[in-house]
């Protein structure tokens, strides 16, 4: 099959035209293009550790919070065989991680005596946990357990 | 630099790309994916995060109860307290303050208490309300945007042996007695308050007090509404529809008829009833407060579980009817045929004398005062506290059985068996020729009494004694 000679020039002339017309790119948009490429992967990478971080807040939380709970049940319990909660500091481990437990009780108010003549005795408690390997306090708890005062 | 030639023309739309454009879209397509990343990550944690202030909305919540208890013991002491200083004219009158200024009160509005000196961990607001013989305290827990809820029922515990199964207020020992595996404890007369914490010879005003404030709660409630009505209406229920849009308010008599149709309702709502009230058929109510006026009948299968009954006459409960709940009653109570009482529920009476009832009322009077406030008769079986305060006795029939306790503060006649303890000032009473005076060699006791092992599960009302918690529910 032949081809004519003409159309073999007019498909030449597209080739070129279409060549010529596919633009290369500039030393600007290129570098725009990267310092936005860049602000938006350390906005990508800040906001994706920030998330981690709360996670990571949530995943202690909830476990110091399940460390007070424990303790806040303990001490009910004990109140039932009629056993007073005292100040303690004790550590506890949830998956992996240590836990500081420390528990302060405290007269009802200002009028001890008030507190012992009533029924049920009143003790305020306060319940705090912390990561061992770090100071903060995760969560702290203030609690009023009534003793009641069984005859004999 | 760019690559032009004159045989340039017309490139094709699409081939017109841009790294720009497509930074900019990938980007955005980026920002928006990590958003949405982090917005997960936090609605994910956030409960988790709140989480400790919801909890300790409900530490306020529990330290409401405890404080709300010590409160209306506290109360009840400083009573006793105000009875010594009008006892003892030596003692001014300044010396001991008011102490019922703030006290909590039953059915008055609820107290906001502080749980330590600053309301930084929030605070509780405690209400006490009453239920049947027994003191529903509600605290309600706040810290910043959360609440919780805490409900305890107080009762009393009584003071008893496990072994101990009759407390009689008088020195002889009645013959013909059957105690099994039990023994009886002779009270020195006058009677005295057998409850924990009670020392004998200690005045029972306290008691006197509480009770008028529940009777009073009761009474409010009837009262505050009989006065601006007009002519009683009566009210007939049959079907569910009408038992679940049953008004708060009953003007006259309600009927709740089951015979048609098996009629239930569930709900924690209080009726209010200024006639009589009359239970048939099939009917099954849950959780209800019925504060009536008049008579209570709950007849045929009714079934009224853990539901409170109020009525200043009698309450009936015949045939196979079945009730757990508290209920007071400031007549007494009519339990017979194949009646049972069942879930350790507490039945009250009180009798009030007629002067005390409020003239003008919608109930009706009784014409005389019977000897016997409580009559348990037939097949009825019981697993309740009985009390009988104020002057009616309890006659228990040849075939009743009671599991738990009976109390009256005057006579008591049992033909049938009872488990548990029974408290009273004299027995006998059964037939006419024991009305009297009990006279030696009388048998005062046909029926038996047998130990119960779990008797410390049984509770007389709050106001015998020191309060206790008996049950505690929490949201």
């Amino acid at each position: 099959m032949k081809i004519p000679i003409t159309e073999i020039r007019e498909k030449s002339a597209d080739l070129g035209r279409w060549i010529a017309a596919s633009r290369g790119l500039t030393v600007l948009e290129t570098l725009i293009a990267a310092v936005i490429l860049g602000l938006v992967i350390t906005g990508v990478i800040s906001l994706l550790a920030s998330g981690d971080r709360l996670w990571g807040r949530r995943n202690a939380v909830s476990q110091a919070l399940i460390v007070a709970q424990n303790d806040v049940e303990r001490i009910r319990a004990a109140a039932m065989r009629d056993e007073k909660a005292g100040d303690t500091v004790c550590d506890e481990e949830i998956n992996g991680i240590q836990y500081e437990l420390r528990r302060t009780v405290t007269g009802q108010a200002s009028d001890p005596l008030a507190a012992e003549q009533s029924n049920p005795e009143l003790r305020e408690i306060s319940i705090s946990v912390r990561r061992k390997d770090a100071g903060a306090e995760l969560v702290k708890f203030i609690l009023v357990q009534g003793y009641m005062k069984r005859q004999q | 630099m760019r690559f032009r030639s004159d045989n340039s023309g017309p490139r094709p739309r699409l081939q017109q790309g841009s790294t720009l454009t497509i930074v900019l879209i990938f980007s955005a397509f980026a920002a928006i994916a990590v958003t949405g990343y982090i917005a997960a990550q936090y609605i994910i944690a956030r409960p988790a995060l709140m989480e400790p202030a919801s909890y300790q909305a409900l530490l306020n919540a529990r330290s409401g109860i405890w404080k709300g208890l010590a409160m209306l013991n506290d109360s009840a002491r400083a009573d006793s307290v105000e009875q010594t200083r009008r006892a003892d004219s030596l003692l001014g009158n300044d010396l001991f303050g008011d102490s019922t200024g703030d006290s909590l009160r039953i059915g008055g509005v609820p107290m906001i208490l502080d749980l330590c000196g600053s309301d930084q961990f929030g605070n509780c607001q405690v209400e006490a309300q009453s239920r049947g013989g027994s003191l529903i305290l509600v605290s309600t827990g706040i810290f910043r945007d959360k609440e919780r809820h805490v409900r305890a029922r107080l009762g009393c515990t009584p003071f008893t042996t496990p072994d101990t199964v009759l407390y009689l207020d008088s020195a002889a020992k009645p013959e013909g007695l059957k105690i099994f595996g039990g023994i009886s404890a002779h009270l020195p007369v006058p009677a005295l308050d057998t409850t924990r914490g009670k020392k004998p010879g200690k005045p029972v005003s306290r008691q006197e007090k509480e009770l008028k404030e529940l009777i009073a709660s009761y009474e409010s409630k009837l009262d505050s509404m009989s006065d601006s009505l007009g002519p009683p209406v009566s009210r007939t229920v049959q079907t569910n529809a009408d038992l679940a849009e049953l008004p708060e308010l009953t003007e006259g008599d309600l009927f709740i008829d089951g015979s048609l149709h098996d009629l239930r309702l569930s709900s924690d709502k209080t009726i209010r009833v200024l006639g009589d009230l009359q239970v048939t058929g099939d009917v099954v109510v849950e959780k209800a407060t019925f504060i009536v006026a008049g008579e209570i009948r709950l007849l045929d299968r009714t079934l009224f579980k853990n539901v409170s009954l109020f009525s200043r006459l009698r309450i009936i409960i015949s045939d196979e009817a079945v009730f757990s709940g508290d209920a007071v009653s400031l007549s007494g109570y009519f339990i017979y045929r194949a009646a049972q009482v069942i879930d350790k529920s507490t039945l009250l009476t009180v009798r009030q004398s007629p002067k005390s009832r409020k003239q003008g009322s919608v109930a009706k009077s009784d014409s005389a005062t019977p000897a016997v406030s409580i009559e348990l008769a037939e097949k009825a079986k019981l697993d309740a506290c009985i009390i009988s305060l104020k002057g009616g006795g309890i006659r228990i029939g040849k075939d009743v059985s009671v599991r738990g306790i009976v109390w009256s503060d005057t006579n008591v006649c049992n033909n049938g068996m009872i488990e548990g303890v029974l408290k009273a000032r004299t027995l006998g009473g059964c037939t006419v020729e024991q009305a009297g005076a009990p006279t030696p060699g009388t048998i005062l006791m046909n029926g038996t009494i047998r130990q119960l092992e779990n008797i410390d599960e049984y509770h007389l009302p709050f106001f015998m004694g020191d309060k206790d918690i008996v049950e505690w529910w929490e949201d």
